[in-house]
């Protein structure tokens, strides 16, 4: 089994890495239907629709094409196309609306961004 | 290879911001990594590089940079770590290396202390700075 570092991840927007990412998450989900009968002892579940989320930190750099592209989006409501790298081969593409941003300031800090996206559609896991 | 060391002495020295415009003026030789030698004269600059890190996944690095100013007295000493923040410490590339941001942690002032015997030890002040760059 191999174990790989971060050097190969990245999350791309619009087809090109984000520059400036301090971390990165997608969170996949599924909801499950309840169809346990009368009579059961053991609850039975089928699956549901199925969902997820993109979220990252960033220092915050207005003048990067990507960055400003999200920041864009949370105002438009544009879905934006994300590729998250794991590693060679291992990716999640998806499309989403970037639900929040949060940029952030603090005494003796650098400029930071905070954002989330929730997925919309099907996530191809490649 | 360029390292952060020779980026951060190369920013220092530019454009002879510390050798002639500098209100305490520092001869280029006498910037210098690390120590300088007891016997050299004053004012001097020396400047450290600690702990790099990295600081996202890419190819940002976040490292620790401490100048310490050394001059005859505290004023001097003061007024070259004042006029450093202010005019020489600047975001742009140095010897091939990018310097993305400077984020000035603290500043420390020593007054000039009594050594063995008679001798006076120099005043220093400290400049502790976070830097963000790419290599």
């Amino acid at each position: 089994m191999a174990v790989y570092n971060t050097s190969g991840c990245s999350l791309a927007v619009g087809g090109t890495a984000l520059a400036n990412l301090i971390d990165a998450t997608v969170e996949l989900s599924i909801e499950t239907i309840d169809t346990t009968e009368i009579g059961n002892l053991d609850r039975k579940f089928i699956s549901g629709i199925r969902t997820g989320t993109i979220s990252g930190n960033l220092y915050y750099d207005q003048g990067n094409a990507q960055i400003d592209a999200l920041e864009k989006a949370v105002k438009s409501g544009s879905s934006v196309a994300f590729i998250f790298t794991l590693h060679a081969s291992a990716t999640y593409s998806a499309n989403a609306i970037v639900t929040s941003w949060s940029p952030s300031a603090a005494v003796a800090d650098v400029v930071r961004v905070a954002f989330s996206a929730q997925i919309t559609g099907e996530v191809s896991i490649g | 290879m360029a390292s952060i060391e020779s980026a951060i002495r190369a920013m220092l020295i530019r454009s002879t911001l510390l050798s002639s415009a500098s209100p305490i003026d520092v001869p280029n030789a006498r910037v210098t990594h690390g120590y300088r030698l007891q016997s050299s004269e004053l004012p001097a600059v020396t400047f450290e590089v600690a702990t790099t890190v990295p600081a996202t996944i890419g190819v940002i690095r976040e490292s620790e940079l401490t100048i310490t100013c050394i001059c005859e007295t505290t004023v001097d000493a003061s007024s070259l770590v004042d006029y450093i923040e202010a005019s020489v410490l600047a975001t742009g590339t140095y010897d091939t290396v990018d310097i993305h941001s400077l984020v000035v942690k603290s500043k420390t002032v020593a007054a000039p202390t009594a050594g063995l015997g008679d001798e006076q030890e120099p005043a220093t002040a400290t400049l502790t700075v976070t830097v963000h760059w790419e290599p």
